[in-house]
């Protein structure tokens, strides 16, 4: 259970605060509702790439890091396809830094053509050394244009191609930033040793005055319902053949969401899981399967991916975890198994919400989906799930025409 | 209110290391705790001297970590992972060099249902023929994939280089390695290595009576088997050449590791060492961070630091760059151990420095999940808690006089041994 309270400043700022009286620490985070689903499809790679610029220097701080650091803080950043979220954690005595730090950025930013072009380069690096320069880098980039026909979903965030990157320029920043960066379209979230009264004294203090924008209406082309079975075989010279097969399934705001999820643990979660045991441990067909969901706000994938064991052709893994699906599809769980994917959930949700930090980011992320009570409520939506349920969701989402399958590697 | 300057800021003073305990199992295994926390979690840690150090064979203590909890006498591989699995709890064996930890993360209420596991896979594991196939497969496959990447090749090259090609430390692994180990070599080494008699615990969390009795239970009625591990040195033979070029043709950007032997933690010097190497590349807002990401841009990432294993100890800095850039960012590299030597760094960065590691060791410290960690990394380096002061003050008593004396003495290019794969 995370205690909190929230309140929205005039601006349209929604706080959040969790007082946590046995740490030292606070940890402030700021989560920006655009990711890169809000990106034009020529120019993808753009809200990663502007992650990088605010760290560039604001308004009235030429050196974010300098100054969190002399308040013995650190912090760092992440986008994701839906979102992009800063935190800072740093001793509680020193919170008002973090609030100085994250409101300058938030007024405005201080756009250079030096800041822009360094960080194009570092993040083209970035670019190289996890998407080029790695085997099955591109997977992702194949993956999401195979499964997406029309969602921003089709490209991954650090974009579609470097000249993406390149071609960014000063304009595009300036207007991203008072488009997107705006308090109004913001969260900001504490959790630490201070009381919820002086924080919101200091959150009102540093970010109150900083102008909204414009209000946003968010519309995302909507992905068609998939009624034929997808394939593309993709030829690379790597070591290992692999092989994913991909589903579409409701947004991790769907009520469906939670069943769904419960069943890729039933079928990929520890060696004991469906897939696990039975495709790599008895039929040896693998030598490593798994199975997850992207948790996306709109529709989002479900996916089994595998790398196959030497002598063992695409055709027959394939077909192997089609029969499991099938199972699924066709016979109720055990209660046993049932049990055991909500232990894991319980498990997860648990030691997941420890620490500042997590439950700061927690705290933000649930009041971007659907509000921060999620935390404390998302639980109980896993405890209700029936065999019923999981089974149903298996038969209408992962129908054998709804799904896209991908086979990379040298035997191709 | 004004925003040009930053609120007061105050001076981190207190730091919670001595808030554990620490006593003895019945048959005198040393076990360590830190409690207080509210969620019901908890994660037992038994660390054992096993490891690469100590094994007869390549790749021995590689596999034996990877296939003890892969079945006992009397359960599966399954049903062992179905006890596990069932209680979303996390059962772990963690492999180091010195030493190798077997780890239990769980809910609390689940503790009683997973002790009785772990305690079944160190003394009573079966290391069957078909466990050890698939791992030998697995782990092949590891290898062909781990090759195609630049910096697989440049660490490989390095640790021979550093320690040489036939030590513990530098041996590289290749495929054929894991053709000759047997199961009976396992067998015979779980036993030596393995005996709960012979582990030092370490618990954090939600610790209560219960979980303490628990561990008497399932861990304090073994007796020491004898085994006596070997202490003796072996030697390290570091190259005499300094620069080695790996070539991959088809590589868009090259790994470079440049580093030679290092003090270890024990060394009067270290404590002021590691804040030398912060300031060098140790954090984001280092002199190479600085300089060759954030102002050449030629890199997502460079860093130095300082790795210890318990007979030697090495310094490396790291990164992966562009092809087209990696001379200027070894030279640039070079550039800025050279301004260290000699030029005096400004009091406005050593305060940062200062106060960016002083807010490190809070973290570090903070809450019981971290804090064990600290207190287990002295534990097993034969370090006294007092360790942790010196650390404080070589950090609240550095001066740039002393920064700029060390560098001279540590950071010599003459003697850094530089490695890159890539293209040329």
């Amino acid at each position: 259970m995370i205690q909190f309270q929230k309140f929205t400043l005039d601006n349209g700022l929604t706080v959040i605060i969790n007082e946590d009286h046995t740490t030292q620490l606070c940890a402030v985070n700021v989560l920006y509702k655009v990711g890169a689903r809000d990106e034009h499809v020529s120019k993808t790679g753009f809200a990663h790439l502007f992650e990088h610029l605010m760290f560039g220097g604001s308004a009235n701080i030429p050196d974010f890091d300098t100054e969190l650091q002399l308040a013995g803080g650190t912090n760092n950043a992440f986008t994701t396809n839906d979102l992009t979220n800063y935190y800072d954690i740093l001793p509680f005595s020193n919170i008002e830094t973090a609030l100085w730090l994250e409101s300058d950025r938030m007024l405005k930013l201080d756009f250079s053509e030096k800041s822009l072009e360094v960080q194009r380069n570092v993040v083209c690096e970035e670019f190289k050394e996890h998407y080029i320069n790695r085997p099955y880098g591109d997977v992702w980039h194949i993956l999401r244009k195979l499964v997406y026909e029309k969602h921003p979903y089709q490209w991954p965030t650090i974009g579609l191609e470097l000249q993406h990157v390149k071609d960014a320029t000063l304009t595009d920043v300036e207007n991203f930033f008072y488009k997107y960066y705006r308090p109004n379209n913001a969260i900001l979230t504490i959790s630490g040793g201070i009381t919820t009264e002086k924080a919101l004294e200091l959150a009102k203090k540093w970010f109150g005055e900083i102008t909204p924008g414009e209000k946003l209406n968010y519309s995302y082309p909507e992905e068609p319902e998939q009624t034929t079975a997808k394939f593309l075989a993709v030829k690379k010279d790597v070591p290992v053949n692999v092989i994913y097969k991909a589903w579409k399934m409701p947004g991790r705001v769907e009520k469906e969401y939670y069943p769904i999820n419960l069943l890729s643990d039933v079928l990929g979660s520890g060696e004991s899981s469906r897939l696990q045991h039975r495709l790599k441990k008895e039929q040896k067909l693998f030598t490593d399967i798994a199975c997850y969901v992207t948790g996306s706000i709109d529709t989002g994938m479900f996916i089994i991916t595998g790398k196959l064991s030497e002598g063992v052709n695409y055709a027959d893994a394939d077909k192997a975890i089609t029969a499991e699906v099938n199972t699924i599809q066709n016979e109720l769980i055990a209660a046993e198994e049932l049990q055991r994917v909500k232990n894991i959930v319980e498990m997860d949700i648990t030691s997941g919400y420890t620490g500042v930090l997590n439950k700061a980011e927690s705290l933000a992320i649930a009041e971007m989906l659907e509000g921060a009570n999620l935390v404390n409520i998302e639980i109980d939506r896993f405890t209700n799930v029936t065999a019923n349920d999981i089974q149903s969701c298996a038969q209408q989402f992962l129908a054998t025409e709804k799904c896209s399958t991908l086979y990379y590697g040298k035997d191709i | 209110m004004t925003r040009t300057e930053a609120p007061h800021q105050n001076l981190i003073d207190r730091l919670d290391i001595q808030n554990f305990k620490h006593q003895k199992l019945k048959n005198g295994t040393d076990l360590y705790y830190v409690g207080g926390i509210e969620e019901d979690l908890i994660r037992v840690e038994l660390r054992f001297n096993a490891g690469r150090w100590h094994e007869p064979q390549h790749v021995v203590s590689r596999a034996v970590s990877n296939i003890m909890k892969k079945g006992t006498s009397t359960k599966t591989a399954k049903q062992i992972a179905d006890i596990v699995d069932f209680y979303g709890a996390q059962l772990e064996i963690d492999h180091g060099h010195d030493l190798t930890s077997v780890i239990i993360f769980c809910l609390g209420k689940y503790l009683d249902k997973i002790l009785p596991v772990a305690e079944e896979i160190l003394t009573d594991a079966s290391f069957a023929e078909d466990e050890l196939e698939h791992f030998v497969k697995k782990q092949k496959q590891k290898l062909l994939i781990s090759a195609q990447n630049t910096d697989f090749h440049a660490n490989r090259k390095f640790n021979e280089v550093i320690f040489g090609k036939d030590h513990p430390y530098g041996y590289s692994t290749f495929e054929n390695d894991f053709d000759t180990i047997t199961t009976a070599q396992l067998k015979d080494y779980h036993r030596k290595h393995y005996n709960p008699a012979d582990a030092t615990i370490f618990m954090a969390g939600n610790v209560n009576e219960n979980a303490i009795n628990l561990l008497e239970k399932h861990f304090g009625h073994y007796q020491k088997n004898g085994v006596v591990i070997s202490a003796t040195n072996k030697n390290i033979s570091t190259d005499n050449e300094n620069k080695f070029f790996i070539s991959k043709e088809d590589s868009v950007q090259s790994s470079v590791r440049i580093g030679n032997i290092s003090i270890s933690k024990k060394h009067e010097d270290y404590p002021e060492f590691n804040v030398l190497n912060t300031a060098f590349g140790g954090y984001f807002g280092s002199r190479l961070m600085t300089n060759i990401r954030e102002d050449k841009g030629y890199t997502y990432g460079i860093h130095s630091g300082v790795t210890h294993y318990r007979y030697g100890s090495f310094f490396v800095i790291q990164t992966e760059t562009g092809n087209e850039v990696c001379a200027a960012a070894i030279a640039e590299t070079y550039k800025e151990m050279d301004i260290l030597k000699n030029e005096k760094m400004e009091e406005d960065e050593l305060l940062i420095i200062k106060n960016y590691m002083m807010g490190g060791l809070l973290r570090a410290t903070d809450g019981p999940f971290n804090r064990i960690n600290v207190i287990k990394n002295m534990v097993m380096s034969d370090l006294e808690i007092s360790y942790f002061d010196s650390l404080v003050n070589g950090i609240k008593n550095i001066t740039a006089e002393r920064l700029m004396e060390l560098a001279n003495k540590y950071l010599d290019q003459e003697n850094m041994k530089e490695i890159i794969c890539g293209k040329r």
